[in-house]
């Protein structure tokens, strides 16, 4: 049985994935940049859920740097975010 | 009227994308063009001054069709008057999935199409009167049962096919939902 933090992480990730492959279609369709920027967004997110997952299953004794990273990550992502409400 | 105004090839891009999608909206002009939506208006308001195209305001939009009386008309040339006010509606999500539901199970109740659509019941009667007034939709009842019927099934399929109406997706409510936001 996996822990539930395993779990969340998981399913945070196939989320992500998800959004990512949505945000995609809808850059192709559209042809809207900004459709792009959440893809990038989003392709952030996933890669975050794959590493925090890849940590957690990998089973590492301490969890700091992986929580650092993460953040830096979400940052990143938040950043990408507040771009992508600018004219571009 | 100065056809020269079709030599701009934006104008002539846009000239052609509203004669094969009748009735697209501003915002949707420019999404499907890629162009800023400032430059989308400038042209299309040359394209109206022009007699080109014209615009019916619809629901809050702007939307857009070749003048009929042009011989380059295209889409426009084949649908009536009467068939331009169903496409207005029919380019609308509620309406489009109202009748989605009818031409997937034409019998089906009230009650049927308020579970399908997924909006306030209030917010579906609103749009089923417009679509009884626009002669898309017939009342029927059936003692205490109370439902709706295509009135012409073969004509709002004719209209679907010309106007290139497809019903939203995923894909669809995720670009509308980030372009609100943005």
């Amino acid at each position: 049985m996996f822990p539930l933090e395993n779990i969340v992480v998981a399913l945070s990730c196939v989320l992500a994935a998800t959004l990512l492959v949505i945000s995609a279609l809808a850059y192709k369709r559209s042809k809207n940049k900004k459709m792009l920027i959440l893809a990038g967004v989003f392709t952030i997110f996933f890669a975050k859920g794959v590493f925090l997952t890849v940590c957690l299953f990998a089973g590492i004794d301490s969890l700091y740097w992986p929580f650092i990273i993460g953040g830096i990550l979400d940052g990143a992502a938040l950043i990408v975010l507040y771009i992508s409400t600018m004219r571009v | 009227m100065d056809k020269r105004i079709l030599d701009v090839e934006t104008r002539r891009e846009l000239f052609q994308l509203i004669q094969s999608n009748l009735g697209l909206h501003m915002r949707e002009i420019a999404r499907r063009t890629d162009m800023q939506l400032s430059l989308v208006e400038y042209h299309l308001r040359s394209l109206e001054e022009n007699e080109l195209v014209y615009a019916i305001k619809e629901g809050g939009y702007n939307r857009y069709y070749v003048d009929d009386d042009l011989p380059e008309a295209g889409g426009g040339g084949r649908l009536d008057s009467s068939q331009k006010r169903k496409l207005h509606l029919l380019r609308q999500n509620i309406p489009l999935r109202v009748v989605c539901v009818l031409l997937d199970n034409p019998k089906a109740k009230h009650k049927e199409l308020h579970e399908c659509v997924e909006v306030s019941a209030s917010t579906l009667s609103y749009h089923l009167t417009r679509m009884v007034k626009a002669e898309i939709l017939i009342k029927v009842r059936r003692g205490k049962d109370k439902g709706y019927r295509l009135m012409d099934r073969k004509e709002v399929l004719y209209i679907l096919m010309v106007g290139h109406v497809a019903p939203p997706d995923v894909v669809d409510g995720f670009i509308s939902t980030w372009e609100e936001f943005f």
